[in-house]
């Protein structure tokens, strides 16, 4: 990690949890987070009663509260940075870190860290609560054998939901640099990951299909642990789509650090 | 009216924090009151609350005998400048008026009137985000000044004007009072006060501390004595002490005194014939006075730095 | 009485000022029907006749169900989301700048600031949705024909003067007006931009993604109940096993009661929180 000092990173973490209020709202973002996975596992039947009858993905169901956490990610991303510039303190942060690259590269180290920490902990736990929940609706075996966290799709969906909640951390935070202003990138970022889903239920699959695999949202595919042959992405290629709008808007936004006036 | 606002014993808590104590003062109409105290006395938080934007936990503030919430058209009765910097950068300056002036039904014609009190006409179209901070202050002056209130209350307006905006702004906050209008303005700066408020409420910590005219506040801080320099140095300091004074000699050839009045001093120094190079007395500063004052109100108090010499 | 509503008159005309003079009004009303209109042009391009089976031929029972109308008006999916940043933006911008200190002095009956914020929203939002679903009815009507949805095709042409096709164009200005209340709500209680369109996308949104995959009958509580899909039923003019079960009225009623529902407990807040 040549560029990166550790005392910048340091830095970046004490601002970044210094933050008042960020205490509850993230307590509060992960109950509707497991929430929603809950009733969407709770709610849930199936009349299967053999194996291989019965296609629902119960892991996907799992962790659909991801749907309510991506937008949580993406808000606090766009508010850490959009706060510091607005109020002024990037001129402190600038004034005693001169070099700027270094400066976003540690926040987005920070930011990172924290997201895919609380992101683990969130679908795990998610998972873990739909496992009973899951089971009284009918997904148990014969039909539907019991997963366990260890299996390798398992682990995969999991850890694979929290890579996908830190790229849209990095990309929120690249997005609040460039336009400096948390409204019009919350919307626009809020916007681009809902709506492809929601038009999806309605729109003909000439439209709906490039939506899912080119918008961040094709991250989603990484969750999937049943095969579907109609799926616009696949797991890692959805995975890396998120991860490539990502790093681009990284890119765009450190030019843009760089060379503006503070 | 004989008293344009009046707080009642009025206390405020903000979870653990007592920030106001049973404040009680009255606002006379006629005079600039000033209202100071150390950060975090309490100076805005009275100001929010006088204005119907916070409420007490006791206690009441009446503006003209009236709960400012009862006002119908509250700009009217009191212009208030809080916040400069509250407003909208992609507004433009007389939007901003504008808007102020249709919620409380005053004509759009008082917009540019106002303006030009203040001297912004020139830079009415320009949006508020490009303003220096004096601009901003006189804008906010503007806005208070739209309904020609006979109460005005004022927040900090000195903070980031120029000696000449300072300057000017004395001026216009006195001939508002000298036509009759109750003005408060308060202030942690006693520089600009000195030469600007007839009256002074002093608070701290939440309480207040004074309520009183800026000469009696002045006189009640003990002179901190006469100093004098004389060719017979050893002779006046003997008879000084012998008439009842503590001398001491400061720098160079000069004598502090204390314990008598300039007066005395110079008769008895002049009667035995001595030589009086010079007399000079220490009036207190309104600084003076006040440091002494809230000496125990403050907060967050900085380490005494002694000036080498 | 007649003082009253000479009070509101000021505080309503204060606040059209506030929105008519900052740029990012325009902006988000230019962005909600230019959006609006342009989905919707790109739907009606992308459907064609061929659905509702293998063996559909045009005129037999069970083709000829696409309601036209309803795929022409989808763009408000998207063009939503900048009423409701406009309408956010009205609440959360006079905390952001401290301007709220300054109208709560001026107008100290502060529910009265609330009252006036609705109607000048409410208007905006009227007025901005009707121009964006008459605009794209019509812009779409001509690519619909293109792509076989004739008379011959067993789909009669629709015309704002029919009333299902009127009934749907003025339902989504008003669904709009909903939309746009909610999020002016939300706003007032949350204080702050990015959390209230944050907050507001996801009531709007994320109930319809799950429904996607819920068993038929919690999906049509969940339909019936939330704001979105309940809300646009009034732009339904053919009767489709896909469709939302809720009637169109009574959707529109159901964002309504969001919208109503949100709004006294920002009128509350408002009242009684310290500014």
């Amino acid at each position: 990690m040549s560029g990166v000092d550790t005392a910048v990173v340091r830095a970046e973490w004490t601002k970044l949890r210094s933050l008042p209020g960020n205490a509850v709202a993230v307590v509060a973002v992960v109950a509707l987070t497991v929430g929603l996975s809950a009733f969407m596992c709770a709610v849930g039947h199936t009349d299967a009663t053999r194996p291989g009858q019965g296609d629902d993905d119960v892991v996907v169901n799992s962790l659909r509260g991801v749907y309510i956490g991506q937008i949580a990610v993406v808000a606090f991303a766009v508010g850490t940075v959009a706060a510091e510039l607005t109020t002024g303190v990037i001129r402190t942060t600038f004034t005693a870190v001169p070099g700027r690259r270094a400066v976003a590269v540690a926040k987005a180290i920070t930011l990172s860290g924290a997201v895919l920490a609380s992101g683990l902990a969130t679908s795990v736990l998610s998972f873990l609560v739909c496992q009973p929940l899951l089971h009284a609706s009918g997904f148990r075996p014969p039909a539907y054998p019991i997963v366990a966290l260890t299996e390798p799709a398992v682990v995969r969906a999991v850890t694979g939901t929290a890579l996908y909640l830190t790229a849209l951390a990095v990309l929120g935070l690249a997005a609040g640099a460039i336009a400096r202003h948390a409204a019009p990138s919350i919307t626009a970022l809020a916007g681009l990951l809902l709506a492809p889903v929601a038009l999806g239920s309605f729109l003909p699959n000439a439209l709906a299909d490039p939506l899912q695999r080119y918008t961040p949202i094709a991250g989603l595919a990484i969750q999937r642990t049943v095969h579907d042959a109609s799926a616009p992405i696949g797991p890692w290629s959805g995975l890396g789509v998120t991860w490539v709008w990502a790093l681009a808007a990284s890119a765009v936004a450190v030019w843009v650090i760089e060379r503006r006036d503070v | 009216m004989d008293v344009a606002i009046e707080v009642e014993r009025v206390t405020k808590r903000y979870g653990a924090t007592l920030a106001l104590d049973a404040l009680y003062f009255a606002v006379r109409p006629g005079l600039v009151t000033g209202f100071v105290g150390p950060n975090g006395a309490g100076k805005s938080t009275t100001i929010r609350i006088i204005l119907g934007l916070a409420a007490p936990d006791d206690g009441r503030a009446l503006v003209g005998g009236r709960a400012y919430a009862t006002l119908d058209s509250p700009l009217r009765h009191v212009g208030a400048l809080l916040d400069a910097t509250a407003t909208h950068p992609g507004r433009r300056a007389a939007d901003h008026l504008v808007w102020i002036a249709h919620s409380n039904g005053i004509a759009r014609r008082r917009v540019d009137d106002v303006l030009e009190l203040v001297g912004l006409t020139s830079v009415a179209r320009k949006r508020t985000g490009g303003f220096s901070l004096g601009m901003a202050q006189r804008l906010g002056l503007a806005a208070a000044m739209l309904g020609d209130p006979p109460v005005l209350l004022l927040d900090e307006p000195v903070n980031g004007l120029d000696p000449d905006g300072i300057r000017w702004l004395r001026g216009f906050l006195r001939a508002l009072a000298a036509e009759g209008r109750a003005v408060l303005v308060s202030s942690h700066l006693m520089s600009e006060l000195e030469d600007t408020a007839d009256h002074l409420i002093v608070i701290g910590r939440g309480r207040l501390l004074a309520d009183t005219s800026m000469r009696d506040l002045l006189m009640a801080v003990p002179a901190t004595g006469v100093s004098l320099r004389t060719p017979d140095r050893a002779a006046v300091m003997h008879l000084l002490a012998n008439a009842g004074a503590t001398v001491t000699s400061s720098r160079g050839d000069q004598l502090v005194v204390t314990g008598l009045v300039p007066g005395r001093i110079a008769e008895l120094v002049a009667g035995h014939g001595y030589h009086l190079d010079e007399l000079v007395s220490h009036r207190p500063s309104l600084e003076d006075a006040y440091l002494q004052l809230t000496r125990h109100a403050v907060d967050y108090p900085t380490s005494r730095i002694e000036a080498p010499g | 009485m007649s003082d009253v509503l000479a009070g509101l008159g000021r505080v309503l005309a204060a606040e059209w000022t506030k929105l008519r003079s900052v740029r990012s009004t325009a902006w988000a009303a230019a962005a909600a029907i230019g959006l609006t209109v342009l989905l919707g042009v790109l739907i009606c391009a992308a459907v064609d006749t061929s659905g509702g089976g293998a063996d559909c031929r045009p005129g037999a029972p069970g083709c000829g169900d696409e309601d036209v109308v309803l795929n022409s008006l989808g763009g408000v999916y998207i063009g939503q989301i900048a009423v409701v940043a406009l309408a956010v933006l009205a609440a959360t911008s006079e905390y952001d700048r401290g301007t709220v200190s300054t109208t709560f002095a001026a107008v100290p009956r502060r529910l009265r600031v609330v009252a006036a914020k609705i109607g000048v929203v409410g208007a905006i939002a009227f007025v901005v949705g009707l121009a964006a679903s008459a605009a794209s009815f019509l812009a779409g009507q001509p690519i619909l024909h293109g792509n076989g949805f004739t008379v011959a095709n067993g789909y009669p042409a629709a015309s704002l003067a029919d009333e299902p096709t009127a009934r749907a164009v003025a339902g989504t200005a008003l669904y709009l007006v909903a939309v746009a209340l909610l999020a002016l709500g939300t706003g007032l209680i949350l204080r702050r931009a990015g959390s209230a369109i944050a907050a507001v996308l996801v009531l709007l949104y994320v109930p319809t993604m799950v429904a996607l995959t819920l068993p038929a009958d919690v999906r049509d509580v969940v339909q019936s109940v939330a704001p979105m899909s309940a809300g646009l039923a009034v732009q339904r003019t053919v009767d489709r096993f896909d469709s939302v079960p809720v009637g169109p009225w009574a959707g529109l009623g159901v964002a309504g009661a969001w919208a109503a529902a949100v709004l006294l407990a920002a009128a509350w807040f408002v009242r009684n929180r310290d500014v």
